[in-house]
């Protein structure tokens, strides 16, 4: 790889500072769809965002709650505070929710969390803690976005998708494609060291059923691969008239010492969903592994919680009363919103992923309206459709960046207050409507 | 057991806009999901001055005589001095104002109703035209039992020349009909059109009353409130600043003027009744009595007349925080496809078309859409209590706080996006 700056000069930076600067300008991409949210009075010109999963239903909620506290600040709110793992207040408030609301097996301790700046700093150091350069992780296709990124960027693990082709993923069944994608790895040479599971499943906004998840861990077990469990969407499982929607089950609740050994089970939760908290940058580690715990101790001073934002989470937390009727609220308003999107994408004849009953998000299938002029694949013509929301001021994250299997699905987050979900919808629908004549 | 009149006053249920239960208020902050109730008219965005003004200045000027019965219930000798200063130098009369020409009571409110009894036998009419002020039809008949005939506009512009016609052709019908008409009212700037009369205009009015020897009251509540004017949005005329002279007797031609609007100060309960009819002045000065306005407000409203370096200033900024209310009101408006009334420049409101989202035809529909729209957490003056043409159109007030004001639209929008079927 020839290691050259924008200007063709020899690099002044090291080879992996080189490689950082060559890489995609996030900070370009998150300028173009990050301009603040929409709104039809205060921000009418910024594109309409759609694409990036966060509460928006709730954020008004969390500032009026805060705002409702009066919290008077001493001098020690500026200090160091207790150091880089989330101050004793946050842990405790933070366990004590786990153990209320996810009903672990063995309720968890204040002294078992570890906290830092959000589930993208855990991974990013989870991923150096359990492997090396190289080695390889599973995630499912589709995933998170960011995954690939998270523990590729500076751990440098490989990301290794899984196909699931038409078969539900959801179902115990769905092991025989993660046992293919990891033989298909070894025998290429990578090692693979972790299963990324997000619980409930982003973008599909399912979740897996207790059977599954015994079937993932006795698989992980099998192969001495590390079960990152990330339930970051676990009280944002809202009620659907489909029968079949699986309620959520953490890994924690059940005995699952029988399935895994617990050093290879990890939990990871945080605020910026559920609790629509995305700006105080915390998220949490639970693990029986002293080595991993220890070893991303010692670089969670990179990327620990600010004092003030400790503050704002525990006082979230202690207010429990107040903290369930938000969550309550929340699901409420999930229920309300997904139940109008799809009204309003069964108007335009637009297919969803039947069943999800979780997370912010619905993964739509645009296939139909991919056109043949527009590339000489499916991700070609993906990306122009991508490229014409943009245009008109709307912006979903497309499959392929999420690992789909087929060109044309797009992840819809539906979190949005009526108005702006009503535009967003109403302006994708005229992209598609769109004949080609601009 | 009441009186039939007093059955008939119960029945009407006049305070049923104050009793409703609302629940608590939108606020930003504390109730962000609570109702934004943009029916009341007031320059909310005023008031913290006026209030500060108040305290520090005219509180401190009063003396005891504030306590008397002072000098008469139809407002002091120095208050009725300090408006007809306020009315010349702001209003360009003809002739200068005197100080007899004016006579306050509790509010233009009870102004109207001491005016119906003053100008009208039972049944005779008032004519105005549609869509207009509300509360004419609660402040005008229910003491008097004088009828209101409402003059309907088509397509045409009723603040031009041709509208003369149509208050001619509703007279017609009502005398053949057996309704005496007595008067016609006008809201100059109007509510809810928020226009205002050109020259011209006014004077075809005046003629028109002329020619049947009726009454022109012209409530100009609004004459500080204009926050824009061009060559296609007329400023403020005053029925005063034209010379009746060969258009009409002067003792015809009444205005109504308070402290409710362009002084943010309603709970002064001040309106009073500039005239030449000498009269119709002796009439309301008796009836006053019992509409008697607080020498307490008055002093207050004296200071802040007297007082140019205050007023002046204040009036300005009124104008301009309005004016930038309307634009993030209109701005958002015209985006969302949501139409309104023609050229606005005056007064705290919008009148908008919201007939796209009527579900069924008439009236019922429209108060469905009321209905509705309480639900989403918005509330309006309706076009039926506005006497509107047509049905589906409501009275948008921008002169709340901006949060209010941003809120209520958002959810005006959302409503409209729901709602509106797409006739394309």
């Amino acid at each position: 790889m020839t290691l050259t700056n924008s200007s063709e000069k020899p690099s002044t930076l090291s080879k992996r500072g080189a490689e950082l600067a060559s890489g995609p300008n996030l900070k370009e991409l998150a300028k173009a769809i990050l301009g603040g949210t929409w709104d039809p009075v205060d921000n009418p010109d910024v594109i309409l965002n759609i694409g990036t999963a966060e509460n928006h239903l709730m954020l008004d909620d969390v500032a009026a709650f805060i705002n409702s506290k009066n919290l008077k600040l001493n001098g020690s709110a500026f200090d160091y505070g207790e150091g880089f793992w989330g101050s004793s207040r946050l842990r405790k408030g933070m366990a004590k929710f786990i153990n209320r609301h996810f009903h672990p097996h063995t309720p968890i301790t204040t002294d078992e969390l570890s906290c830092s700046s959000g589930c993208t700093s855990l991974f990013n150091m989870i991923g150096a803690a359990l492997g090396d350069p190289g080695d390889g992780i599973l995630l499912t296709m589709p995933s998170y976005v960011a995954f690939a990124n998270d523990f590729g960027l500076t751990a440098k693990m490989k990301p290794i998708f899984v196909p699931f082709q038409d078969a539900d993923q959801f179902s115990p069944d769905s092991i025989r494609y993660y046992e293919a994608a990891r033989q298909k790895a070894e025998d290429s040479g990578t090692h693979i060291r972790a299963l990324m599971l997000c619980h409930p499943h982003n973008p599909l906004g399912k979740c897996y059923p207790k059977e599954t998840l015994v079937a993932l861990m006795e698989f992980c077990n099998k192969h001495k691969i590390h079960l990152i469990a990330d339930e970051i969407y676990a009280m944002s499982v809202y009620e659907v008239p489909e029968p079949t929607a699986v309620p959520f089950t953490s890994v924690l609740s059940f005995d699952y010492s029988q399935y895994i050994d617990p050093d290879y089970l990890h939990h990871t939760y945080g605020m910026s969903k559920d609790f629509a908290c995305g700006g105080l940058r915390i998220g949490t580690l639970w693990s029986w592994n002293k080595d991993l715990v220890r070893a991303v101790s010692a670089i969670t001073q990179f990327s620990h919680t600010g004092q003030i934002d400790d503050l704002y989470a525990s006082t979230i937390l202690e207010d429990e009363e107040w903290l369930d009727g938000f969550l309550a609220t929340s699901r409420k308003r999930l229920a309300a919103s997904n139940k109008l999107a799809k009204q309003l994408l069964d108007e335009e004849g637009i297919k969803y992923n039947k069943g999800a009953n979780a997370g912010f998000f619905l993964w739509i299938d645009l296939g139909p309206w991919l056109r043949e002029e527009d590339g000489e694949n499916g991700w070609e013509r993906e990306d122009k459709l991508l490229q014409r929301m943009l245009k008109l001021k709307v912006f979903l994250t497309s499959g392929k960046g999420q690992g789909s299997e087929k060109p044309g699905f797009f992840r819809l987050v539906f979190s949005h207050k009526e108005v702006v979900l009503r535009e967003g919808i109403k302006r994708l629908v005229k992209v598609l409507r769109d004949d080609g004549a601009n | 057991m009441l009186s039939t009149r007093g059955h008939k006053y119960a029945a009407l249920d006049l305070a049923a806009g104050y009793t409703k239960i609302r629940g608590d208020l939108y606020d930003k902050f504390k109730h962000p999901n609570d109702l934004v109730c943009l029916t009341q008219a007031e320059n909310f965005l005023m008031q913290k001055e006026v209030a500060a003004f108040v305290k520090k200045k005219c509180i401190s000027s009063i003396d005891a005589s504030v306590l008397s019965y002072h000098e008469g219930p139809f407002g002091s000798k120095r208050l009725r001095q300090a408006m007809s200063g306020f009315v010349n130098l702001h209003f360009s009369p003809a002739t200068p104002t005197l100080a007899e020409y004016f006579s306050f009571v509790s509010g233009v409110t009870a102004l109207n109703e001491v005016l119906a009894l003053c100008l009208t036998e039972e049944n005779d009419g008032l004519l105005m035209g549609m869509p207009i002020y509300g509360s004419f039809a609660s402040d005008l008949p229910t003491k008097s039992d004088c009828r209101l005939l409402y003059a309907p506009f088509g397509d045409i512009d009723q603040f031009g020349l041709e509208a003369v016609e149509r208050y001619e052709r509703t007279l017609q019908q009502a005398e053949r009909k057996g309704t005496k008409i007595k008067g016609l009212v006008i809201t100059n700037p109007h509510n809810p059109l928020g226009r205002c009369y050109s020259r011209k205009s006014l004077k075809g009015i005046m003629r028109f009353c002329s020619k049947h020897n009726i009454h022109l009251i012209s409530d100009e509540v609004y004459a500080m409130s204009v926050y824009y004017s061009d060559g296609r949005h007329p400023g403020f005329t005053s029925v005063l600043s034209i010379d009746p002279s060969g258009i009409i007797d002067h003792s015809l031609v009444h205005v109504l003027y308070g402290m409710s609007k362009d002084f943010a100060a309603a709970g002064l309960r001040l309106g009073c009744l500039v005239s030449k009819n000498a009269e119709l002045t002796k009439a309301v000065r008796s009836l006053a009595r019992f509409h008697c306005a607080s020498p307490l407000a008055d002093a207050i409203a004296t200071t802040i007349l007297e007082d140019k370096a205050f007023h002046i200033p204040f009036l300005q900024k009124s104008r301009k925080a309005l004016f930038e209310h309307q634009i993030i009101a209109t701005d958002a408006l015209n985006r969302a496809g949501i139409p309104f009334s023609a050229r606005p420049n005056a007064g705290f409101f919008l009148w908008i078309d919201l007939s796209n989202c009527l579900r069924g035809n008439g009236w019922e529909a429209e108060m469905h859409m009321q209905q509705e729209l309480f639900k989403v957490g918005l509330e309006m003056s309706t076009g039926l209590a506005y006497h509107n043409e047509r049905p589906g159109w409501f009275r948008f007030i921008f002169s709340v706080n901006r949060d209010m004001l941003k809120e209520g639209l958002r959810r005006l929008i959302c409503f409209y996006q729901k709602y509106s079927i797409d006739i394309a």
